[in-house]
């Protein structure tokens, strides 16, 4: 669900590396100026060694562990239906007009909206992948080691097949599927040791009490440059 | 120019037509020209051609108002988005020459979000009615949630009213389906569905693919055929509505109803699907979408109405159990002849496997069940079924489940052999005179209990069980080169001609559970062999009795006086877990000899022995000076005729058989760890012959 109400306080990084920042952002003239942010806020924005309009930089840093701009594409166009629903039934909107995306949904745009639905997401992913980790489960923390494991995967499984030998559920795994695969499977195999270390009964409930105690660290110029 | 044009064209015409007259009766297969559409959402216009990239329609609407025609193709722009619109496609093709719809461009598949749309009260992405020849690609369907009660399915493929009939070659793949919600089990992911009432033409398909599409988040039902013959009289379909039908590779999660659902087909094949949270499992704002139908009962991957149809390398997990249910597997009502094979089934609430009543001839074999649950144990057999074929599975439970592993119905028979029942968890095994056993490997908890005569209740030695969360980690199912279910189970024909991992059936002996062994066989190691045809009884220590060596058709050790305790043994006093096998000989009437093994002293060991006192096969426990007798067995003892003895002593599993057949079976909890074999009687005269002990 979209959830209007999020009250999350954003922790925006400023490094020492705003100078190479700065210069990319001249450079690719992709960015607008500094003067953007809040100047009031105590925020810091991420800095990296690498471009930040590169697909391997980080948006967000959820507890110390990178949500990359690539990943973030990724995830977007699944969460579009979600907010065309959201945006239309609620506030009239039109997903087929060329404005639905920069249109006001609510005070933010549908956009923005989607955005956030994203980022609510991977926040999730990445604490429930550093979660299982560690409970001992074989989890791939991060975009990179879930592509990785999607290829592994893949290929097992299409070695196994073309050796003759059974394998059970696709013979290949889309992209949207394996990551549907994992995450019910981490999901299910948390919930078992919440049960047997925690006694914790309600997985939704210790989630949900994870991500509101998460530090996420957002780069926020990042943020605001992704579009659909 | 404009004259010149028109006295040069008719010219050309004639040429070409010439030309295409030549070039069609140098290739006889006519193929239909058909006609390439594009339609982007963005940049399209529908007052365009539609026939290229650059003048490409931009509604579904305009797609819908053609009826498109043999080779024909329909094109959406990648990451484009079609809101509140469907397709509602027209037309047919023909055998070689489909229709086809799919994507151009690159970018995220085209998305048809349908929303609160509908055509006679019913939603739908796609509807492909009363059509045939048709292949839809590469799109993403949602309706998202809306709160008009109606009926919606991501694809409908429908046979209804005027022009309904007999239909083929309806191919839907690598679509995501994904929030849809419907009304009733009429609705679903992917939904194929023959209706009408009793006075209607009735509709059939002939070939069905449904591959690599993705449902999730979906009520009712994932992906479903169904006709309305189930509660018309007059239609003749209830068993064949659906023919030729292949639903593979598609993941499906998160649904309200049933997972898959084949009802009314010849032989389908449903394989390499995964399925995951079936079962009143949606993600669902149950405050906008107020109308979901209250589920009782689900499954996951099923058939129903249906004859031949083969389950194999499916994987099902969190199947729930409702108010009853819940099984990944199940052979419904009106199944007969099917056959689940080399699937893998974990967490689901129900247990492993489903028969219902009116089924027959069903065969379940190969599988891997990893701590099922078990809301209705791991088989559950409901009264009215016929014949199960239930062989070489792999039942392994190492959580909390309680309730029965096996299980039979009151009116045919169930057929449990070569499987492993891996019994970590609780729960007790169903012994009926309609069900048998045979060769199964009953490991942990009440393995005394089933009435096989060929069990083994030894640990089967899996290689790493219950680490199963992907593929390549089910191997841990396999078995160590040292375990004793291989070469160890019972010959089944027309039994699929491979295990679960591939390997051929059978490597020697079959095996039991659902790997057959395919490296080479630690050999038994020997530890004692002795014919006695060296006439040398030296390295045998006596005690009572008069002893020497007899010819008996070979040399044998014999012991010669009827009074009293006499005691033969020999070996290591180390020796733990083996098979000491001899041929005995009693020659007193009323008497009594057997074999003794884990011997320590002659106050310390066990005894297993032919009585001809009430005929019995007895297995006593001496500890301390105390003789107990804890298991025995009728056996027809004739004295002065051979027998041929062993006893398996395994951990605290002890194992007795006369002549091939089990006779007793106890486990020794505070048992005698480890000792020599020989021979024991008692006011007695016997033969020993043929000595072995083997590791």
């Amino acid at each position: 669900m979209v959830r209007t109400d999020r009250k999350r306080r954003y922790v925006f990084l400023i490094t020492g590396l705003i100078a190479a920042l700065a210069l990319v952002c001249l450079a690719s003239g992709a960015f607008g100026s500094f003067g953007s942010l809040t100047a009031s806020s105590p925020n810091r924005i991420v800095g990296h060694a690498q471009p930040t309009n590169d697909d391997d930089a980080a948006v967000a840093l959820v507890n110390g562990d990178a949500v990359t701009l690539k990943e973030f594409k990724a995830r977007m166009p699944r969460l579009r239906g979600e907010i065309m629903t959201y945006c239309q039934q609620t506030y009239g909107l039109d997903p087929n007009e060329p404005t639905f995306w920069s249109a006001s949904c609510g005070g933010k745009s549908s956009l923005e909206r989607l955005k956030e639905a994203t980022l609510r997401l991977l926040e999730e992913d990445r604490i429930r992948e550093r979660a299982a980790v560690k409970a001992g489960l074989h989890a791939a923390i991060g975009y990179d080691a879930f592509l990785q494991a999607w290829q592994t995967e893949n290929r097992d499984r299409a070695r196994r097949v073309a050796a003759g030998q059974v394998i059970f559920g696709p013979r290949e795994f889309s992209e949207s599927a394996y990551y549907q695969y994992v995450v019910a499977n981490t999901v299910l195999a948390l919930k078992q040791w919440l049960l047997e270390q925690k006694g914790e009964t309600n997985y939704e409930r210790w989630i949900d009490k994870q991500l509101e105690e998460a530090t996420i660290e957002l780069n926020r110029q990042l943020y605001e440059k992704i579009a659909l | 120019m404009v004259r010149r044009r028109k006295a040069v064209l008719p010219l050309l015409v004639l040429v070409s037509l010439l030309l295409a007259s030549l070039m069609t009766g140098a290739s006889p297969v006519a193929m239909a020209a058909g006609t390439t559409y594009y339609v982007d959402a963005a940049q399209g216009d529908d007052n365009a051609s539609g026939t290229s990239a650059s003048s490409a329609w931009k509604t579904l609407a305009k797609v819908n108002a053609v009826a498109f025609v043999p080779g024909d193709r329909i094109l959406l722009k990648a990451g484009g988005v079609w809101s509140n619109q469907y397709l509602d496609l027209k037309g047919s093709g023909v055998g070689g020459s489909p229709i086809v719809v799919d994507r151009y461009g690159s970018g995220s598949k085209p998305l048809i979000h349908f929303g609160n749309t509908s055509v006679n009260g019913e939603g739908f992405g796609v509807r492909l009615r009363n059509v045939s020849y048709w292949e839809i690609n590469n799109l993403e369907i949602t309706s998202g949630e809306q709160p008009t009660d109606m009926r919606r399915s991501g694809v409908l493929v429908v046979g209804e009213g005027t022009g309904a009939g007999n239909f083929k070659h309806i191919y839907i793949k690598n679509i995501d389906i994904h929030d849809v919600f419907g009304t009733d089990r009429r609705t679903g992911g992917i939904n194929f569905h023959a209706r009408g009432t009793n006075t209607s033409v009735e509709s059939t398909w002939d070939d069905i693919l449904i591959e690599n599409n993705t449902v999730v988040n979906v009520a009712d039902t994932g992906i479903q055929t169904m006709t309305d013959a189930f509660s018309n009289s007059g239609w003749a379909h209830k068993y064949d509505a659906f023919k030729n039908v292949v639903i593979r590779g598609n993941y499906v999660e998160k649904i309200h109803r049933d997972g898959i659902l084949v009802r009314a087909a010849v032989a389908p094949l449903i394989e390499y699907n995964t399925t995951n949270a079936i079962g009143n499992a949606c993600n669902v704002n149950t405050g906008i979408v107020n109308y979901l139908d209250h589920i009782a009962v689900v499954a996951a991957q099923w058939a129903y109405y249906t004859t031949g149809a083969v389950f194999q390398y499916n994987e099902a997990f969190d199947t729930r159990k409702l108010e009853g249910d819940g099984q990944p597997w199940d052979f419904d009502i009106q199944v007969t002849g099917s056959v689940y094979q080399y699937n893998y089934s974990h967490n689901n609430q129900g247990g492993t496997l489903l028969v219902m009543n009116n089924t027959n001839d069903n065969t379940f074999r190969y599988n891997i069940s990893q701590n099922d649950l078990d809301g209705n144990g791991a088989f559950n057999l409901v009264n009215g079924g016929g014949n199960l074929y239930v062989y070489n599975n792999v039942i392994y439970r190492s959580g909390t489940q309680n309730r029965a592993l096996t299980h039979a119905n009151d009116t045919g028979m169930a057929y449990y052999t070569n499987n492993i029942f891996y019994n970590g968890a609780s729960g007790q095994y169903t012994n009926s005179p309609r069900m048998t056993y045979d060769h199964n490997s009953f490991y942990g908890l009440n393995a005394s209990v089933p009435s096989d005569p060929n069990k083994i209740i030894g640990n089967p030695q899996f290689v790493s069980p219950n680490t199963a969360t992907g593929r390549a980690t089910a191997d841990g199912y396999k078995l160590l080169s040292t375990s004793p279910l291989i070469n160890a189970g019972a010959a089944v024909a027309n039994n699929g001609g491979k295990d679960f991992y591939g390997n051929a059936l059978y490597n020697g002996a079959p095996d039991i559970g659902a790997f057959e062994y395919a490296g080479s066989i630690t050999p038994p190691v020997t530890l004692l062999s002795d014919d006695f045809e060296d006439s040398d009884i030296s390295d045998w220590t006596v005690s009572g009795g008069s002893w020497g060596t007899a010819t008996d058709g070979s040399v044998t050790l014999s012991q010669n006086t009827s009074a009293g305790e006499a005691v033969a043994y020999r070996g290591n006093g180390t020796w733990s877990d083996y098979t000491y096998s001899a041929r005995v000989k009693l020659l007193t009437t009323f008497g009594n000899a057997g074999l003794l093994f884990r011997y320590v002293d002659n106050a310390n060991y066990y005894l297993f022995r032919l009585n001809d006192s009430g005929d019995k096969a007895e297995l006593y426990k001496k500890s301390g000076g105390t003789m107990t007798l804890v298991s025995s067995a009728s056996c027809t003892v004739n004295p002065g005729q051979w027998a041929a003895m062993k006893v398996k002593v395994f951990g605290s599993s002890i194992t007795g058989y006369v002549d091939g057949v089990q006779l007793v079976q106890w486990t020794d909890s505070s048992g005698l760890a480890a000792g020599k074999i020989g021979i024991r009687m008692v006011s007695s005269t016997a033969r020993i012959d043929d000595v072995n002990v083997v590791q």
